[in-house]
């Protein structure tokens, strides 16, 4: 293994001088989160507009104040049809409605806080803009955890309700907070797809592979090497990409799940890294490769819910959704760097991204090849 | 000694016998050619030698040593250029030596590789920046690499000009100097005989021809040839009826004539030409080669 240092290095070269792959690997990603920044943030953070409509009347007035006092909302109370009128009119993000006898449930308090939603006389109706995809999902979002908090501290345990809004505020969840776990996913994947597969087929087409293997070199040293510089570069992206979206935007990064982050980083990288020795088996060429890498590059960055919540996809879709590994990877993400907006339990984003690395790697063993097929 | 001993070799790609049913030795310290045209076998012949293609049938013996799939133990020994190169066409030439070099567990220093193959200026010039004769002299250095005692080439001048023809021309006769074993395949018949001391002509997978040129072409041709444009398509009848003439051949307008009295010969095709019973241009009269072997043995000439 003399030869492991040497390779790597050789890779480093080949890499840093090479400034279209180092345009892909560390300008675009960097390119992709200002753009987004910029059109989403426009500032520190977003304020959501939210209506309220209390039809419970003074029974809920508790509820109304503290909606009021989560500070990225800005409330406006009034009729049913007046706040829907300004949701529609692209005024509100989010109109929520007290029904009749909400107050009365709150005040009965026998409620058990796994059965909140099933609960009739507690069901909140919210209203968002499906057109505005990630503000809605925000606001669903920290509008759920109120919920939560309120459930909690009814069933009696502990003032939870004040400390739940806290946490809120303090979070300022803005979209760019939100995209930029996304962001990092899909350079994950365009490391499998583009940076992995591409310069494979390349190697192998010029004979690179071919040549090396007629030293005594070992084959399982070469990749080795090869897929330990990848890794470098994914964790380059994240440490980039964590780096701009902390600086540039503020985005709210929990550093204190650093491990977690790595580890998910580490085990999404592989499976894409994977992928990507998988597909180069499917091309002789660099041309070829490329048209066959596009069909999920696109496939994947469309329908993983990265750029926009998963439910908002429509149904017959989501059979496709579920499988694709950039759903959980994107997820995974959401969950370890900005803790919001997991929509997946993290055993079934495990498990998924683990059977993808499992069978990529299956196919990837079975196919590799040194020579093009001749 | 002998150095590699290939017995009953064969080698097939779906219906196409690539190589059939060929033996020879190399002995140690000689420089050995393999002979051909284009799709005659060569590649496929020194690659199952080597150890990259898996023979279908026979047996190969490499310094003593039975090769049998992946045998690191004689990759250690050896060093081998391929057809073509394919290196990191981002890293300089002495990236690309100090590398190779810690592929084998011993190696020679840069320094010393980059004279071998003069290439001290080119140091740090980048793979994909040398031009043709340069890459090829690199290729070469990266087959010197670990000092082997046996060395391959794979059609080491192919596509250069006659300069750069020239230099690896000077390298390999160093080489020699220094007691290396080389095996080289060309398709360039000035080259085997510059070059070699034992030649195997291949054509369409077996050797039709093993022995020193000078044999070669002797065993072949007590004879002169001479060799003339011919204008007015004279017939093989009786241009093989000339005085002297052993044989004749002809490809397209080209007619050589092989003499064992070139005066007789020439003498006679000037009465004929004075009786306009042939017509001819540009008469030369020349030792024969092994071009004339190749054309000889296989009734074609080699680059066809």
């Amino acid at each position: 293994m003399k030869a492991f240092i040497p390779l790597y290095m050789a890779n480093v070269r080949e890499f840093v001088r090479d400034r279209s792959a180092l345009f892909w690997t560390a300008a675009f990603p960097v390119m992709f989160i200002l753009i987004f920044g910029v059109i989403f943030s426009g500032g520190d953070s977003i304020n959501f507009d939210i209506g309220v409509v209390n039809e419970d009347g003074a029974a809920s007035e508790r509820l109304v104040e503290s909606l009021q006092a989560i500070e990225v909302f800005d409330v406006t109370t009034a009729s049913r049809e007046e706040e829907l009128q300004a949701l529609r009119d692209g005024d509100r993000s989010a109109v929520i409605v007290i029904p009749e006898g909400t107050g009365a449930a709150i005040g009965s308090a026998i409620m058990p806080a796994s059965d909140r939603q099933q609960s009739q006389g507690a069901a909140l109706e919210v209203y968002y803009d499906p057109a505005d995809q990630n503000t809605s999902q925000i606001v669903l979002n920290i509008i759920d955890r109120i919920v939560a908090g309120m459930n909690e501290s009814i069933t009696g345990v502990s003032p939870v309700l004040t400390v739940e809004a806290r946490e809120v505020t303090a979070t300022e969840l803005t979209n760019i907070d939100y995209l930029l776990p996304g962001i990092l996913a899909m350079s994950l994947m365009q490391l499998g797809l583009f940076g992995t597969a591409a310069p494979l087929v390349s190697m192998r087409e010029k004979g690179v592979l071919r040549r090396m293997g007629a030293t005594p070199l070992s084959r399982s040293a070469l990749l080795v090497s090869q897929v330990a510089f990848r890794m470098t570069l994914a964790f380059l992206q994240t440490a980039i990409l964590m780096g701009v979206g902390m600086l540039a935007f503020d985005v709210q990064i929990q550093l204190g799940n650093l491990l977690q982050i790595v580890l998910v980083v580490l085990f999404g990288a592989s499976m894409f890294i994977t992928l990507g020795y998988f597909l180069s088996t499917l091309a002789n060429t660099e041309e070829a490769l490329q048209g066959i890498v596009a069909l999920p590059n696109f496939l994947f960055m469309f329908l993983s819910g990265i750029f926009w919540p998963v439910d908002f996809m429509p149904n017959w879709i989501r059979p496709l959704v579920d499988v694709i590994p950039l759903t959980y990877l994107g997820d995974l993400l959401r969950k370890v760097m900005i803790e919001a907006g997991s929509y997946f339990s993290t055993e079934r984003s495990v498990l998924v991204l683990g059977i993808w690395l499992a069978v990529t790697t299956v196919l990837a063993l079975r196919f590799f090849r040194w020579e093009p097929q001749g | 000694m002998t150095a590699i001993e290939v017995t009953n070799l064969r080698k097939v790609y779906g219906s196409l016998v690539a190589v059939n049913d060929i033996s020879f030795t190399v002995n140690e310290g000689e420089v050995f050619g393999i002979l051909g045209p284009n799709g005659a076998g060569k590649t496929t012949t020194i690659e199952c030698i080597e150890g990259l293609r898996e023979p279908d049938g026979g047996e190969i013996r490499v310094l003593g040593q039975l090769r049998r799939g992946e045998a690191n133990g004689i990759k250690e020994r050896i060093g081998i250029q391929l057809q073509t190169t394919g290196l990191y066409p981002l890293l300089t030439v002495s990236e690309l030596l100090k590398l190779f070099g810690t592929f084998f567990s011993k190696s020679l220093p840069v320094d010393e590789l980059v004279r071998l193959v003069s290439l001290e200026d080119k140091r740090n010039t980048r793979s994909k920046d040398l031009s043709g004769g340069q890459l090829q002299r690199l290729s070469l250095a990266l087959a010197l690499v670990n000092d082997p005692e046996l060395i391959f080439l794979d059609e080491p001048t192919t596509g250069l000009d006659p300069q750069s023809r020239r230099q690896i021309w000077n390298i390999v006769e160093d080489l020699q100097r220094k007691g290396k074993t080389i095996v080289l395949t060309t398709h360039y018949m000035e080259e085997a005989q510059t070059l070699c001391d034992r030649i195997a002509v291949m054509d369409g997978g077996k050797i039709i021809a093993l022995d020193t040129p000078e044999q070669l072409i002797n065993q072949n041709f007590e004879t002169a040839a001479i060799e003339f444009d011919d204008r007015n398509g004279a017939t093989i009848e009786m241009l093989s009826a000339l005085p002297g003439v052993k044989e004749a051949k002809r490809d397209g307008g080209l007619v050589t004539l092989y003499s064992y009295s070139t005066p007789q010969t020439i003498e006679a095709m000037i009465t004929a030409a004075r009786e306009g019973r042939i017509a001819f241009d540009d008469l030369r009269v020349r030792k024969a080669t092994l071009e004339d072997v190749f054309l000889k043995l296989t009734g074609r000439r080699i680059r066809d």
